[in-house]
C-alpha cells in the first residue's frame, strides 16, 4: 500500500470566466520511506501539489490519500491536526522565528506534537549541536536550513515536505542540505518528498516524478538511487 | 511630481484604508478634542461679553456711607475715564408672606439717568419689569419660587432695624421674571442685616423707595473708540486708573459734604449740651424748694399730735373720777335695797301668823260647808240614777229616741234642778207610757225633797257663824292691804334711785367711747401724717431719679448723635468694580479652569496620534521597501518618493483635522457650557469662537507629527542604495534579552512565555505605544470615573454621613438661647424629631491672621455642642477621628483650611470686629465653607453672648406628608418663620453635580475612542509585521487558539502593563482635575472608589478584548500559502 496517492487530483483558480487548472488532474503514488523528487520548471505545478500534500491548500478535485486518509476531504480542523502530527515542512527560505533560538524553533515544534525527539537530538542529528542557543540570524543560510530540517524531523512526522530547501543556499551547503535529507530517508526510514526545478538531483531520488503545465509526465522509480555525494551539477 | 506617482499614492491609500483610517481617527480625535476644549473658554468669555454688553452691565458700582446727591453724580460724570452713571436705590428687605425669613435685595429698575445709558439692565425672561408703584421683579433663577401674579409682603422690620420710612408700601405683585448680569452665578452676595445672606434679589420701582439720598451710583468705563474686552489686561488698566480717578473725586465730595451737613449738625449738639446744663440747674432748684417744704409739713405735724394727746390724757381722767363716784352711789343703793327687803318679809311673817289664827278658829264652819257639799251631790246622783234606772228598764221595742231623751235629761241634772228635771221626765214617761214608770219618778222627786230640807238646815248654822268671824276677817284683810302698799311704795323709791344711777352709767360709758374714737383718730392722724411725709419724700426722690433719666437720656441722644456725626463725619465712599459682583471673577477662573484641563487632555491624544503614526508610516515604509528601491533605480528623486508618502501621512491628517474639527469644535464647548450653565445664570446659547491658536497648534502638530515621522522613516529607507533596498530586508534579528541573564527565573518559563518575553523586548516603539495608548486611556477612564465618584460622593457624604440633620427651623428672630426656650422645647418634645440642637449661623468673613486671604463662610456657634455633634459629624477625613467642639478655639472646614493655608494651632481672624481665635481641628466637609465653635469660645471671643435663629433636627421617616405636616405644625407659631428641609437642597445640589456627569461621559467615550484606535492600529500592524511568522506556525500544526494566543499573549501583557500604568497615571491625573474644577464652595470628594479602578479596568479590558476579537479573525484568514510563497 502506498504511503502516499493521488488520484486524478485537480487544482483549479477561476480569474473571471478563464479557469485554470495549476494542477490537471494528476495520479501518482508514493511508497513508505522512499525518497520522492518532484521536478518541473517554474510554474508546473510542483509547489500546488506540495502544498496540497502538506494540507496547506486543498484539491479542488479528486482524491489525496495520506495512509489510507483522504486529505482533501479534511476539514479545516483536521487538516490542523494533520499537519501538527503526520507533516514535516523544509521552505526554501526556512521560516525560522527570528525570534528564537534555534533550539527554541525546534521546540515550537515539539511542544505541540505526540511524541516529538529532544530538540538537542534532533539538533544533534542535523550536526548543530553547538548552535543550539544561536539565533537564525546569526547562523548561516546551510545553517539555518539544517535549523528547519531539525524542526520538520523533530515532529516526528510520517512526511518530510520539502520546497526547494537550497533553492536559496549555495553549491556545496545545498549539497549537504541534500545529503541530510537523503541520510535521514535512509536511516530513519522517513519518507520524504522534495520539490525542485533542478533536473540534476534526480539521480538521488528513490522516486522521480516530473511535472509540466500541472500534468505528471513521468513517474518513475530509480532503481540505483545515487548518493549525493557522487551527484555533480 | 509625476502623475503616476499620484496614482500611487491614492491606490496606497485604497489598499491599506485600515491604516489610513487610523491615523486619520486619531488626529481626529486629538485635534478635535483639543481645539473643541480649547474653544470652550473663548466662547464662554465671548458669550458673557456679549451677555454684559447687552444689559450695559456696570464697570463701577459706588456707595457711600452717606448717600449720593445730584452733586456726588455730576462730579462722577465728569471724573475721567466715566462714560455713563446710573443712580440708583438698594434695600435689603425681609419677607413676611410666603418665603418668610428669606431676605431680598431690593433694587430699583433700571432707569435711565438724565442723558446716560441705563446701566446693569435687568434681562426680562417672563413678563416684564415694574413700572408703577406696588410691583415687582423677581430673579428667575430657581432661588426664586414666585411666580407671576403672586403677592410678596415685606416686613418692616430687618433683624433689630425698622425700615417702615424706608418704603413707600410693603405690598408688592410680581409683574416680571428677570436676571441681572450683576448676578451671574448662584451667589447673592451677603448683607448686613437678618442672617448675613441674601437670598434673592429683586427690582421694584423707583418711586417705591422712601430714601433721601440715593444709595447707590453705578458707572460705565469709557473705553474711548476702541472695544475693550473685559477679560483683557487692557480693561484691567483702564479701570483701575478710573478707579483711582474715582476715588480722587470721593475725597472731593467727602469734604463738601462735610462742609456743609457736618458742621452743622456740631453745633446743634453743642446747643444741645448748653440747653441740657439750664435745665438741669432749673430742675435742681425745684427739687430743693419742694424739700423744704416737705421738712415745714414734717415739723407741724409732730406739733398737732402731741397736743391732740394732751387732751387725750385729760379726758381720761376725768372719765376716772367719774367711775369712781358712780361706784359710790351704787354702794348706797344697795345698802338700800337690803333694808327695804328685811322691813317688808318681818310684815308678812306678822300677818301670816294672824291669819294661822284665824284659820284655827274658822275650821268648824268648813267642815259644815263640806257636809251641805257632799248632800248636794247625793241629790244629783238619785235624780240621774233614777233616770239611768228607768232607761234600763225601758221595754225592749222602745223607740231609741226615748232612751236618748232620757239620757239627756239624765246628764243635765244639777243640785238646784234635780227636782224639775225629774218631774219633766216623769211627764215625758207618762205621755209615753201611760204612768208606767210615774212611781219610780216619785220615789226620786221625795228622795230629793227630803236631802233638800237638811241643806236648808246646814245653811243656817253656817250664816250664824260667818256672821261671828266677820270683824276678825276684816282686821287680816286690812292688814294684808298696809303691806302692799308699802311694799309698792318701797319699791318705786328703788327703782327711781336705780334708773338715775343708770342714767350716769350711760353718760360715763359715752364718755369713754368718745375717748377711744378720739384714741383712734389720733393713730390714723399720725399713720396718715407719716404716709403723707413718706410719700413726700418719695415723690422727691422720683422726682430727682427721674430728672436724672431724662438728663442721661437727654445726654446720651446727644452723645449718639455726637457718635453718629463722628461717624459720618467719616463719611466714606467705596468704588467697586465687577470683580466684587458675586460669581464675576468665579466665572472667569471657571473658564480658565476648563482651559488648564482642555491643556492637559489632549496632550495624550497628540502624543498617541504620533505614535500611531510612527508605527504606521514605519511599517508602510517598509513594506514599500522594494518599491522604493525601484523607483529610486528608475531614477526618482528621494523627494518624489518621499513625497509620495509624505502626501500619503498629510491626507491622513488633514482629513483627520477636517473632521476633528467639525465633529467636536461645535459639541465640546456646548456641552462643557450646558454643564456650567447650571452654575450660571447666564445666556441659554453660546455661540462657538475658536480659540485660532489653539487651532493652529493642533493642526500644525498634527502635520508635523506626521509628515516629521513620515520624513524620518523615508529617509532611513533612502539612505540605502536601490539594489539593497530591492533585496528583502533582514528580519529583525533575535536578542537575548534582559531577563535570560536571570537563568534561574528563566528556565521556569515556558516556552510560550520566553516567546513572549523575547518579542515583548523585540519591538519597542510598538511596546512602548501600547503602553502608552492603554495607560492614556486606562488613566482618562479612571480621571472620568474619578470624577464622577468626587462629585457624587459629595452629595452622599456632605448629606448622609456628615450632615445628620434634614430639617432646619428658623425663629422669628434671632435670640438670646434663654428667649428660644418656647420652640427648643416645643421641638424636643416632637416625637418626630429624634435630635435637635441650637444654633446660630451667620455669614462672616474669615482670613488667616498673617494672610491676606479672605474668605465668606458661614460662622455656626452650638448652643449645645454635644446636640449639635449628634447632628453634624465633625471629623479629620484622611484619618477619620471624631473632633470635638471645646470651650476654646473654632473648627474650620478642610476646603476653608486649605483656602486660607492655615492649620491646627494656627489663629484665624473672624468677623468685621478682627475677633481671633484659634483653630483646634480641621473637619472634612464638602459643600459651603463652616467655622463651627462653641458658646462659651464665642461668649470668650465676642465678650457677649451669641443670637440664636435656627434649629438643626434630624426626623426620623421624612417622607413628603410628614415635611408637609410638620410644615403647617411649625409654621402656626408665632416664634418660627420658616422650616426647611434638605431634601430640597440635596435635590438641588444634584440637580446641579449631575450636570457634571455629562463631561464625565465625553471622557469615557473619548477614551474609549483613544483605545480603539490604538489598539486596532497596533494589532494590526502586529499582524502585518509577523505575518510570516503566524503563517509558519500553521503551517507547523498550531491550531486557531494556539496561533492566536502566540499573538495575543503579549497584547494582553502589554495591556495589562499599561493599564497598571494607567492607573497610577489616573490618580495623578484625576487629582490634577478635580484641583483645578472644584468651585470655591464645593470640595470635591477626595477619593476614587474602588469600584472605579474596577471600572477602569474592565473597560479597558474590555476594549482590548474587542480589538483582539477583530483580530482573531484576520489571523484565521491568514493565507498560509501565499505568506510563504516568497519575500517580495
Amino acid at each position: 500500500m502506498s504511503l502516499v496517492e493521488f488520484k486524478n487530483v485537480y487544482k483549479q483558480y477561476k480569474m473571471g470566466e478563464v479557469t485554470i487548472n495549476a494542477v490537471d488532474g494528476i495520479s501518482f503514488n508514493i511508497e513508505e520511506g522512499e525518497f520522492a523528487v518532484v521536478v518541473g520548471s517554474s510554474g508546473a505545478g510542483k509547489t500546488t501539489v506540495l502544498n496540497i500534500l502538506g494540507g496547506m491548500d486543498s484539491a479542488t478535485k479528486g482524491e489525496v490519500l495520506v495512509a489510507d486518509r483522504d486529505v482533501s476531504k479534511l476539514s479545516d480542523r483536521e487538516l490542523i491536526d494533520y499537519r501538527r502530527f503526520d507533516i514535516g515542512f523544509v521552505f526554501q527560505f526556512y521560516n525560522l522565528i527570528p525570534n528564537l533560538t534555534a533550539r527554541e524553533n525546534i521546540e515550537l515544534a515539539t511542544q505541540i506534537s505526540k511524541n516529538p525527539l529532544d530538540p538537542d537530538t534532533a539538533l544533534e542529528s542535523v550536526g548543530l549541536s553547538e548552535r543550539v542557543n544561536n539565533f537564525p540570524a546569526q547562523l548561516s543560510g546551510g545553517e539555518q536550513q539544517r535549523v528547519s530540517i531539525a524542526r520538520a524531523l523533530a515532529k516526528r512526522p510520517k512526511l518530510l515536505l520539502c520546497d526547494e530547501p537550497t533553492g536559496a543556499l549555495d553549491y556545496n551547503t545545498g549539497r549537504a542540505i541534500l545529503k541530510l535529507l537523503q541520510d535521514t530517508c535512509r536511516k530513519e526510514k522517513m519518507t520524504v518528498v522534495l520539490i525542485t526545478h533542478n533536473q540534476a538531483i534526480t539521480p538521488m531520488a528513490d522516486r522521480v516524478i516530473r511535472m509540466k503545465s500541472g500534468k505528471v509526465v513521468e513517474n518513475r522509480i530509480n532503481e540505483n538511487p545515487m548518493n549525493v555525494e557522487d551527484i555533480e551539477w | 511630481m509625476k502623475a503616476a506617482l499620484f496614482k500611487n499614492t491614492f491606490r496606497e491609500i485604497k489598499n491599506t484604508k485600515a491604516r489610513f483610517i487610523s491615523i486619520l481617527m486619531i488626529v481626529a480625535l486629538g485635534v478635535g478634542f483639543f481645539v473643541g476644549v480649547k474653544a470652550t473658554s473663548p466662547s464662554m468669555k465671548q458669550m458673557a461679553v456679549d451677555y454684559y454688553d447687552e444689559s450695559n452691565l456696570m464697570d463701577f458700582r459706588l456707595v457711600s456711607t452717606a448717600g449720593f446727591d445730584e452733586d456726588d453724580i455730576k462730579a462722577v460724570k465728569e471724573t475721567d475715564g466715566v462714560l455713563h452713571v446710573m443712580p440708583s436705590y438698594f434695600l435689603d428687605v425681609a419677607v413676611s408672606s410666603k418665603d418668610a425669613g428669606s431676605t431680598i435685595r431690593l433694587m430699583s429698575s433700571p432707569v435711565p439717568y438724565k442723558d446716560n445709558k441705563a446701566i446693569s439692565q435687568a434681562i426680562v425672561v417672563e413678563g416684564r419689569m415694574p413700572d408703577k408703584s406696588g410691583e415687582i421683579a423677581v430673579e428667575s433663577s430657581g432661588f426664586s419660587t414666585y411666580q407671576l401674579g403672586d403677592k410678596i409682603t415685606i416686613s418692616h422690620n430687618v433683624g433689630d432695624t425698622d425700615i417702615s420710612s424706608s418704603l413707600d408700601t410693603f405690598e408688592y405683585t410680581v409683574v416680571g421674571k428677570v436676571k441681572s448680569p450683576m448676578y451671574i452665578s448662584l451667589e447673592r452676595g451677603t448683607t448686613t442685616v437678618g442672617n448675613g445672606k441674601i437670598d434673592e434679589f429683586a427690582y421694584i420701582s423707583e418711586s417705591d423707595f422712601y430714601i433721601e439720598r440715593y444709595t447707590v451710583l453705578y458707572a460705565t468705563l469709557d473705553t474711548g473708540a476702541e472695544k475693550v474686552s473685559p477679560f483683557d489686561s487692557r480693561y484691567d488698566e483702564l479701570v483701575k486708573t478710573t478707579t483711582e480717578n474715582l476715588e480722587q473725586t470721593a475725597d472731593l465730595r467727602v469734604e463738601v459734604f462735610t462742609g456743609e451737613n457736618i458742621d452743622k449738625a456740631q453745633k446743634e449738639i453743642d446747643d444741645g449740651y448748653k440747653e441740657l446744663n439750664k435745665k438741669k440747674a432749673e430742675v435742681k432748684k425745684e427739687l430743693e424748694d419742694a424739700e423744704t417744704e416737705l421738712k415745714n409739713g414734717e415739723n407741724e405735724y409732730y406739733s398737732g399730735i402731741s397736743s391732740a394727746q394732751a387732751q387725750i390724757d385729760t379726758a381720761q381722767a376725768q372719765i376716772s373720777s367719774g367711775r369712781e363716784e358712780l361706784d359710790a352711789q351704787w354702794d348706797e343703793y344697795n345698802a338700800y335695797v337690803a333694808t327695804f327687803e328685811e322691813e317688808l318679809s318681818n310684815g308678812k311673817a306678822q300677818l301670816e301668823e294672824a291669819q294661822a289664827q284665824f284659820d284655827e278658829a274658822y275650821a268648824p264652819v268648813e267642815k259644815l260647808k263640806s257636809t251641805k257639799a257632799s248632800i248636794e251631790n247625793e241629790v244629783v246622783r238619785v235624780a240621774s240614777g233614777t233616770i239611768n234606772g228607768v232607761i234600763n228598764f225601758l221595754p225592749k221595742d222602745a223607740d231609741p229616741v226615748v232612751a236618748q231623751t232620757l239620757s239627756d235629761y239624765a246628764s243635765s241634772v244639777t243640785y238646784s234642778n234635780a227636782e224639775s228635771v225629774l218631774s219633766e221626765a216623769k211627764a215625758y214617761m207618762a205621755s209615753l207610757y201611760y204612768g208606767f214608770y210615774n212611781l219610780t219618778f216619785d220615789g226620786a222627786i221625795t228622795a230629793v225633797r227630803i236631802l233638800e230640807a237638811s241643806i236648808s238646815q246646814i245653811d243656817k248654822q253656817i250664816a250664824s257663824a260667818e256672821e261671828q268671824f266677820a270683824p276678825a276677817r276684816e282686821e287680816l284683810e286690812n292688814g294684808y292691804a298696809e303691806l302692799a302698799q308699802k311694799e309698792q311704795e318701797g319699791l318705786d323709791n328703788l327703782e327711781l334711785f336705780k334708773s338715775e344711777l343708770e342714767k350716769a352709767e350711760g353718760e360715763l360709758s359715752s364718755a369713754i367711747a368718745q375717748l377711744e374714737s378720739s384714741k383712734a383718730q389720733l393713730s390714723i392722724a399720725k399713720t396718715d401724717g407719716l404716709n403723707e411725709i413718706s410719700d413726700g419724700k418719695k415723690e422727691i426722690e422720683e422726682g430727682k431719679k427721674k430728672a436724672d433719666k431724662e438728663f442721661k437720656e437727654a445726654e446720651k441722644k446727644l452723645i449718639d448723635a455726637q457718635k453718629e456725626l463722628d461717624e459720618v463725619a467719616e463719611v466714606k465712599w467705596f468704588v467697586f468694580d465687577r470683580d466684587d459682583n458675586p460669581g464675576y471673577s468665579g466665572f472667569v477662573d471657571n473658564t480658565n479652569r476648563v482651559d488648564a484641563v482642555a491643556s492637559v487632555f489632549p496632550m495624550f491624544f497628540l502624543l498617541v496620534a504620533m505614535l500611531v503614526c510612527l508605527t504606521t508610516m514605519t511599517r508602510l515604509v517598509e513594506e514599500k521597501r522594494t518599491e522604493i528601491g525601484t523607483l529610486k533605480a528608475l531614477g526618482y528623486s528621494n523627494r518624489s518618493i518621499t513625497f509620495k508618502f509624505v502626501a500619503y501621512a498629510c491626507l491622513a491628517a488633514l482629513l483627520g483635522c477636517v473632521l476633528g474639527c467639525v465633529s467636536c469644535v461645535p459639541t465640546l464647548p456646548r456641552v462643557i457650557y450646558n454643564a456650567y450653565s447650571m452654575l450660571y445664570n447666564m445666556s441659554d446659547t453660546i455661540d462657538i469662537v475658536v480659540d485660532k491658536t489653539s487651532l493652529y497648534i493642533a493642526i500644525v502638530a498634527a502635520f508635523a507629527c506626521c509628515a516629521l515621522v513620515t520624513l524620518f522613516v523615508c529617509y532611513k529607507s533612502l539612505r540605502h542604495k536601490p539594489a539593497s533596498l530591492m533585496r528583502p530586508k533582514a528580519p529583525k534579528a533575535g536578542k537575548r534579552i534582559l531577563l535570560e541573564r536571570i537563568t534561574p527565573l528563566w528556565k521556569h518559563f515556558n516556552f510560550s512565555s520566553k516567546v513572549t518575553w523575547r518579542n515583548l523586548f523585540r519591538y519597542k516603539s510598538r511596546l512602548f505605544m501600547t503602553v502608552v495608548g492603554i495607560a492614556g486611556c486606562t488613566a482618562l477612564m479612571l480621571t472620568a470615573f474619578g470624577l464622577y465618584d468626587s462629585i457624587n460622593d459629595v452629595a452622599y457624604l456632605q448629606f448622609d454621613e456628615l450632615c445628620k440633620y434634614n430639617t432646619i427651623i428658623v425663629a422669628d428672630k434671632e435670640k438670646k438661647a434663654d428667649d428660644m426656650k418656647d420652640l427648643t422645647d416645643a421641638v424636643e418634645a416632637d416625637k418626630r424629631f429624634k435630635d435637635s440642637a441650637l444654633v446660630s449661623q451667620k455669614a462672616v468673613s474669615v482670613s488667616h491672621k498673617n494672610n491676606s486671604v479672605t474668605s465668606d463662610v458661614y460662622l455656626m456657634v452650638a448652643h449645645d455642642p454635644e446636640d449639635l455633634q449628634k447632628l453634624i459629624t465633625l471629623r479629620t477625613r484622611v484619618e477619620g477621628k471624631g473632633l470635638t467642639l471645646s470651650d476654646k478655639g473654632v473648627i474650620l472646614t478642610e476646603k476653608l483650611a486649605d483656602k486660607l493655608d492655615v492649620s491646627v494651632g494656627d489663629e484665624v481672624v473672624i468677623g468685621e470686629n478682627g475677633d481671633k481665635a484659634e483653630v483646634t481641628g480641621i473637619t472634612e466637609n464638602y459643600v459651603y465653607n463652616y467655622v463651627y465653635m462653641s458658646e462659651r469660645a464665642y461668649t470668650d471671643m465676642c465678650s457677649k453672648k451669641p443670637r440664636y435663629s435656627m434649629i438643626y433636627a434630624y426626623a426620623d421617616s421624612l417622607d413628603s406628608d410628614t415635611e408637609k405636616a410638620l410644615g403647617t405644625d411649625y409654621l402656626k407659631r408665632e416664634d418660627t418663620s420658616a422650616i426647611t428641609f434638605t431634601t430640597t437642597i440635596i435635590n438641588d445640589f444634584e440637580d446641579m453635580i449631575g450636570s457634571m456627569n455629562i463631561v464625565v461621559l465625553v471622557m469615557i467615550i473619548s477614551a474609549g475612542a483613544l483605545a480603539i484606535v490604538v489598539l486596532y492600529n497596533l494589532t494590526n500592524i502586529n499582524l502585518a509585521e509577523r505575518n510570516r511568522e503566524i503563517a509558519t506556525i500553521k503551517v507547523l500544526g498550531f491550531n486557531y487558539k494556539e496561533t492566536s494566543n502566540f499573538v495575543y499573549r503579549e497584547n494582553i501583557i502589554l495591556t495589562l502593563f499599561g493599564i497598571a500604568i494607567g492607573l497610577v497615571l489616573g490618580i495623578f491625573l484625576w487629582s490634577f482635575v478635580v484641583k483645578t474644577v472644584e468651585v470655591d464652595t464645593v470640595m470635591f470628594g477626595k477619593q476614587i472608589h474602588t469600584l472605579s479602578y474596577v471600572y477602569a479596568f474592565a473597560l479597558t479590558g474590555a476594549f482590548a478584548l474587542l480589538v483582539n476579537f477583530i483580530m482573531y479573525f484576520r489571523i484565521k484568514a491568514i493565507n498560509m500559502v501565499e505568506s510563504l510563497k516568497s519575500i517580495e
